[in-house]
């Protein structure tokens, strides 16, 4: 046997007697930093939310997550004219991925589908537009987490492609805290 | 952490936005002083200009300040890469800035990387569209000149529904009919119309059949002369009709994207109708606007090959 599939054999031998003796339900915050490109306002920036998952016998782990952003706000003024453009957004994702364990560390690559809500509005002197849209997304993820006990420690990466803005792609990394039951 | 410590922290992170100084908004509009009287008016026209992560817009300022133009027409990307405040301040600013009290602009789909192009619409202070339609319409001398919002949602890199914004490019959209009754008002003077997208393209970009009715509507009423952007690239074409075909009835177009960012390629002969075409050099046309008649000429920066000069008159 191959040395790869040594050490992910013992990965998944680890996680599921890891899983059998400290449940499989698992629940975290995340906070970190959203990136959109090819916008003058993003609707990411700094934010947070709460997370949940479950690992089944076969390493796989099905995930709920949603997450609120700060968002960005431009300013911008004379004498005579302001300008302000100010958005903030939440998502919503559910997730599958493939849990690998050796020893206290946690791999799960994975991937995301959901929605992604953006609110803002944009004032240039005495006209103002309101905006409240709905993108759907879906992603690549990769969780990484260090289990002391029954808490657990990591980063959270994710990369969204947004199918209705074609050329705009997002991506965050959050640091996670959570629990596993 | 408790949630108003969390709240606290997560604010804390974010620094209160800077407030960036806009440069006034100029009380009377140096165009507009312009006497209709004047029989020779001297234009500048170029698009796709400052590029924040390195271009050629000081050059092309360079040249434009030498032209001592009347006026300066900017088709669209102005401001590379979002048409963000601060792409607009500190890249076209210090460059094609300077001319902005004479300056009116058409946005370009660069603009809509920022929501609703704002950011270009409190830039010219509202002289380049009223917030957020895009379409107006002045006169140099004794020209007229229609600046049109071509940002139809076609292009991929805009939010799927920037055309809502203003209605749209098509028949009984807002600007059409606007366009219609401003060009019918204006029947007789010699007309410019620019807008960002051009109809006819041999560029990387392609053609945008998106403008279509802006280009139909232009050629049925006689407008001169049409300039566009967005291939970064020279293209002068002939007189051309509704359909794309050569018509002396048409209007003689000008793609002049060659105002600084990097040059792109020609990639669609089959649609290359133009008489000339150049992606080897930057630079700004030049108008010589007359009293029936105008005079073109490409003015390249210091270095770059292309020479391009004629005459036409009006309808």
């Amino acid at each position: 046997m191959s040395l790869i599939a040594s050490v992910l054999l013992l990965a998944s031998e680890t996680a599921v007697q890891s899983a059998a003796a400290e449940g499989r339900w698992d629940a975290s915050l995340r906070a970190g930093y959203g990136y959109m490109f090819t916008t003058g306002v993003s609707s990411l920036g700094t934010g947070g939310g709460p997370s949940m998952g479950y690992v089944f016998r076969s390493h796989v782990r099905l995930e709920l997550a949603a997450l609120w952003s700060y968002g960005e706000t431009v300013r911008a003024s004379n004498a005579t004219l302001a300008y302000r453009s100010s958005y903030s957004s939440m998502h919503a994702t559910a997730g599958v991925g493939y849990e690998l364990a050796i020893g206290p560390f946690r791999f799960t690559p994975g991937a995301r589908l959901g929605g992604l809500y953006v609110d803002g509005s944009t004032v240039v002197g005495p006209t103002k537009v309101h905006d409240e849209k709905w993108f759907p997304m879906i992603g690549p993820s990769l969780l990484f987490v260090v289990r002391i006990g029954r808490a657990e420690f990591g980063v959270d990466g994710e990369s969204f492609f947004l199918p209705t803005w074609v050329a705009s792609p997002v991506c965050g990394v959050y640091a996670t805290g959570g629990y596993r039951v | 952490m408790r949630p108003l410590a969390f709240a606290v922290a997560l604010s804390a992170t974010t620094c209160a936005p800077e407030t960036r100084a806009l440069p006034p908004c100029d009380a009377s509009s140096a165009i507009e002083s312009i006497a209709k009287s004047a029989t020779v008016v001297t234009i500048a026209a170029v698009g796709d200009v400052a590029d924040c992560d390195g271009g050629k817009q000081m050059a092309v300022a360079s040249i434009v300040e030498r032209m001592k133009p009347d006026a300066v027409l900017a088709m669209g990307d102005l401001a590379y890469p979002d048409g963000a405040i601060d792409d607009f301040l500190d890249c076209y600013g210090p460059s094609l800035g300077r001319f902005r009290s004479i300056t009116r602009a058409a946005p370009g789909n660069h603009e809509y990387h920022t929501p609703h192009a704002g950011a270009y619409y409190a830039y010219f202070c509202g002289s380049s569209g009223e917030p957020f339609k895009g379409w107006y319409s002045f006169d140099v001398g004794r020209w007229h000149v229609v600046a049109l919002n071509s940002n139809c949602g076609q292009d991929l890199d805009v939010v799927s529904d920037v055309a809502s914004d203003f209605g749209g490019c098509t028949d009984g959209s807002p600007q059409i009919a606007w366009l219609r009754a401003d060009l019918d008002a204006h029947r007789g003077q010699c007309t410019i119309a620019m807008w960002h997208h051009p109809r006819w393209s041999s560029s990387s970009e392609g053609s945008s059949h998106e403008v279509d009715t802006i280009f139909r509507v232009v050629a049925d009423h006689g407008v001169d002369i049409v300039l566009n952007g967005h291939a970064h690239d020279y293209q002068r074409f002939p007189h051309l009709g509704a359909d794309g075909t050569p018509s002396q009835a048409g209007p003689r177009v000008f793609v002049v994207g060659t105002g600084g960012s990097s040059l792109s390629s020609f990639d669609d002969d089959a649609h290359d109708r133009s008489e000339l075409r150049d992606n080897g050099s930057h630079g700004a046309l030049r108008l010589e606007l007359r009293e029936r008649s105008y005079a073109w000429s490409f003015a390249a920066v210091d270095g770059d090959p292309l020479r391009d000069e004629g005459e036409d008159s009006c309808h």
